[in-house]
């Protein structure tokens, strides 16, 4: 799974990118501190699975930034990273494009069990989630509220598989 | 309530005729004689006079012909109450000679109550004596006058005394029974008003289980650890005694109920690296004595004089391991006992089961204290769930083989059934069964038997074509292996967390089961995540900082607002931060706070 970072904060940034490097099959391919330079990097570069996106990115507005790489790669996937991870920064990244939102402090556990449901096929089950497409709202609350177990994710999948967009 | 009535006829000579209760008037009152006649001069009465006394109401010489009448003033009182010719009168009445005026006063009696009440573990009667007191309501004396306004007095009656015997009849009353206290019984009867236990079951006396009893070993002191620690021993050395158990005695509540005795308290057992031989324990390795309250293990020690580089290879050692110098870039250590680290750690990767110490700081590294521990809260429920899955198959697979058998030439189909019926019907199962064998639990292979077995046999004859000929006694004989897996992960979660503990932390990941502290500068655009607390003695600059239960750090962030995060998921948990710079998140199960001013002794829970 190759993977792409921007956020404003560099100790921040350092921290997500070790954080997702240390996940199974994922490969971080570029963290950047600004929107300018990722969209650069996306278009010069091979298809990228994830973009992790920082929504309060200085001057930037990082709803706009996920609707422009949703909009100009839809088959990547945006998740955004905040300190304001209220349920109104939720809904507005859910309608922004963004398949998740991620509260800061990221737990290593909470990203793991995210990127299970989201990527990895032996785990989600065969065509249960296939790039490109987006979870509901309720799903992903499901899913971040949803134990670390495995099998539980499976179950929670196979329990919410007639509701997959 | 008692009512006690006055009722008042007048007359010319003073001559006063009364029905109802007569009562002394209280301290303080007017010594008015009770009939009127003594110790006054009639005759400088004036026309229309009143008199208030001893709760009742006089009225003296309203003649025919008489100047004016006397009056009364009644406030609007609850307790008494005055009529006149039988209507009760508020505020200002004129009254004539040939009134009958009526004074009715309420009494409240004064009450004195034995409440018991039974402890939640019912080995207690608690009594109390709610006493409380009376009242009664008087009309204040008045001389004659021509007006009166009359005054109510709350006259308060002291409550009675309860007697032990009463006492005691009240908690009998209740049911129960067992040893009194007599000197809490004589407390309470002589006026004490907290509540008391006066009466007790017969508590059950906890058991011991068999345990073993650490010898006194030779020690030395550990500079690092800062305590004495045992030294090394050798195979054959006697380390400790086996102390046989003792039942514990039942008991009985205090309604004459058995109470069973408690589980003993768990003792140290035999662990790793030791045998019982009759009564002793017996070391069988070369090592540390390592005593928790679960075990008693001789964990091997892996000693490296000095730095440990990427050409020595990765150290895989199931007991402790100690590096005197500096652990250099690129190298991987995993330890089933202790890592420590004399020096700093430069770009590696540790994981130690029972906790890691590095003298100095840990740069770009990564540090995980009891991975199975984590490993195993994630793979317990798994293995449970999984188990009700199990006997579901194998039910299924007991009844299709059943039918098969009574099919013409089914038989040759039920090496067959089981792959089908996992394909089919079990998927979940399946996937259930792949991932026990993914990388993520590759540890728990390294250092246990039972979940080493187990993953071999799936690989074996659970996966891909292998399973083609799987049979009963291979389903069964999975089945046990993942009820032994249960419980072996079942013991981890029981047993001891693991620490960190380093200098300093600069753009490292650090997981630990137990506590995570840092006492030297601080922790740099790190990811830390405690099963327990984080301590940061100095500075937490960028980053994450998670733990179940507290932080508290020294400076949190930067004036110049470095992103910061803290964050405790347990609701109860608190964050302490001595100085608190802008952009500094703190969040506590679902309360969260950033602010935009530097802070000092902050403290933040859960609750608003």
């Amino acid at each position: 799974m190759r993977v792409m970072l921007v956020d404003d904060s560099p100790e921040t940034l350092e921290v997500l990118v070790a954080q997702y490097q240390l996940q199974d099959e994922v490969e971080v391919v570029g963290a950047f501190s600004e929107g300018a330079s990722l969209l650069l990097a996306l278009a010069q570069s091979a298809p990228v699975d994830l973009v992790s996106v920082d929504i309060q990115l200085g001057a930037e507005d990082g709803f706009a930034l996920c609707e422009r790489v949703r909009s100009r790669y839809p088959m990547t996937h945006v998740v955004m990273c905040s300190i304001e991870a209220d349920e109104e920064m939720r809904r507005r990244a859910l309608r922004a494009g963004a398949s998740h939102l991620l509260a800061k402090p990221v737990l290593s556990r909470e990203l793991k069990s995210w990127l299970d449901v989201m990527f990895r096929p032996s785990l989600a089950g065969e065509g249960r989630v296939q790039s490109g497409e987006v979870l509901s709202e309720h799903e992903l609350q499901e899913a971040s509220r949803s134990p670390q177990s495995v099998r539980e994710i499976v179950a929670w999948l196979d329990s919410l598989r007639p509701d997959v967009v | 309530m008692r009512w006690r009535q006055a009722r008042v006829r007048t007359e010319p000579s003073l001559k006063v005729q009364t029905t109802g209760d007569q009562t002394t008037p209280a301290a303080g009152e007017s010594a008015i004689d009770r009939d009127g006649t003594e110790g006054w001069q009639t005759d400088q009465i004036e026309d229309g006079a009143l008199i208030a006394i001893a709760d009742q109401l006089i009225i003296l010489k309203v003649a025919a012909d008489a100047a004016s009448y006397p009056t009364l003033t009644m406030p609007d009182h609850d307790h008494v109450r005055v009529l006149v010719n039988g209507v009760r009168v508020r505020g200002e009445v004129i009254l004539r000679g040939d009134d009958l005026i009526l004074v009715e006063t309420d009494t409240l009696p004064p009450q004195a109550e034995v409440e018991v009440t039974v402890s939640d573990d019912r080995l207690e009667v608690r009594a109390c004596v709610v006493r409380r007191h009376g009242s009664t309501w008087r009309l204040a004396d008045a001389p004659w006058a021509e007006q009166i306004v009359v005054r109510v007095v709350d006259v308060q009656i002291p409550p009675p005394w309860v007697s032990v015997s009463r006492i005691q009849a009240a908690v009998t009353a209740s049911g129960c029974c067992g040893a009194w206290d007599e000197e809490a019984l004589s407390r309470l009867a002589s006026g004490e008003d907290a509540p008391l236990v006066v009466l007790r079951g017969t508590p059950p006396t906890m058991g011991v289980s068999a345990h073993c009893e650490l010898l006194a070993l030779p020690a030395e002191y550990d500079p690092l650890h800062r305590r004495m620690r045992m030294n090394l021993v050798t195979t054959g050395t006697i380390i400790a005694k086996v102390v046989p158990a003792v039942a514990g005695q039942p008991g009985s509540d205090v309604f004459g109920n058995p109470l069973p005795p408690p589980p003993p308290s768990p003792s140290p057992l035999p662990g790793q690296g030791v045998r019982v031989i009759g009564d002793r324990v017996v070391a069988t390795c070369d090592g540390r004595v390592v005593a928790t309250l679960q075990e008693i293990d001789v964990v091997g020690e892996l000693a490296i004089p000095g730095d440990l580089t990427v050409q020595d290879g990765a150290v895989e050692f199931p007991g402790d391991v100690v590096v005197l110098g500096d652990v250099q870039d690129g190298v991987m250590i995993q330890a089933g006992g202790t890592i420590t680290v004399r020096g700093s750690v430069y770009g590696a990767r540790l994981s130690a089961e029972r906790g890691i110490f590095v003298a100095g700081n840990a740069v770009h590294s990564q540090l995980y204290a009891g991975q199975l521990h984590r490993l195993c809260l994630a793979l317990e429920p798994v293995l449970g769930s999984l188990a009700e899955s199990f006997a579901d198959f194998r039910a299924s697979y007991v009844t299709v083989v059943e039918t098969a058998l009574h099919r013409d030439g089914g038989s040759r189909k039920i090496p067959m059934i089981a792959s089908v019926l996992l394909d089919q019907r079990y998927p979940e199962l399946t996937q259930a069964l792949r991932s026990l064998i993914a990388d993520e639990y590759q540890p728990l292979s390294m250092f246990d038997s039972h979940f080493r077995q187990m993953t071999d046999e799936i690989r074996a004859r659970w996966i891909d074509l292998q399973r083609t000929s799987l049979t009963l006694s291979d389903i069964d004989g999975l089945r046990i292996r993942l009820t032994q897996c249960r419980r072996q992960a079942q013991i981890y979660l029981k047993a001891c967390v693991a620490e960190v503990c380093v200098s300093s932390l600069t753009s490292s990941v650090v997981h630990a089961s137990g506590n995570v502290r840092v006492v030297g500068v601080g922790v740099f655009a790190s990811s830390v995540e405690a099963g327990d607390d984080i301590v940061v003695e100095g500075f937490a600059r960028g980053g994450f900082m998670s733990a179940e239960q507290s932080i508290r750090a020294g400076e949190a962030g930067t004036p110049l607002g470095v992103e910061t995060s803290f964050r405790v998921t347990g609701a109860e948990g608190t964050i302490d931060l001595a100085i608190r710079h802008p952009n500094t998140l703190m969040a506590i199960a679902h309360r969260r706070d950033r602010n935009l001013v530097t802070q000092r002794h902050v403290h933040f829970t859960g609750s608003e």
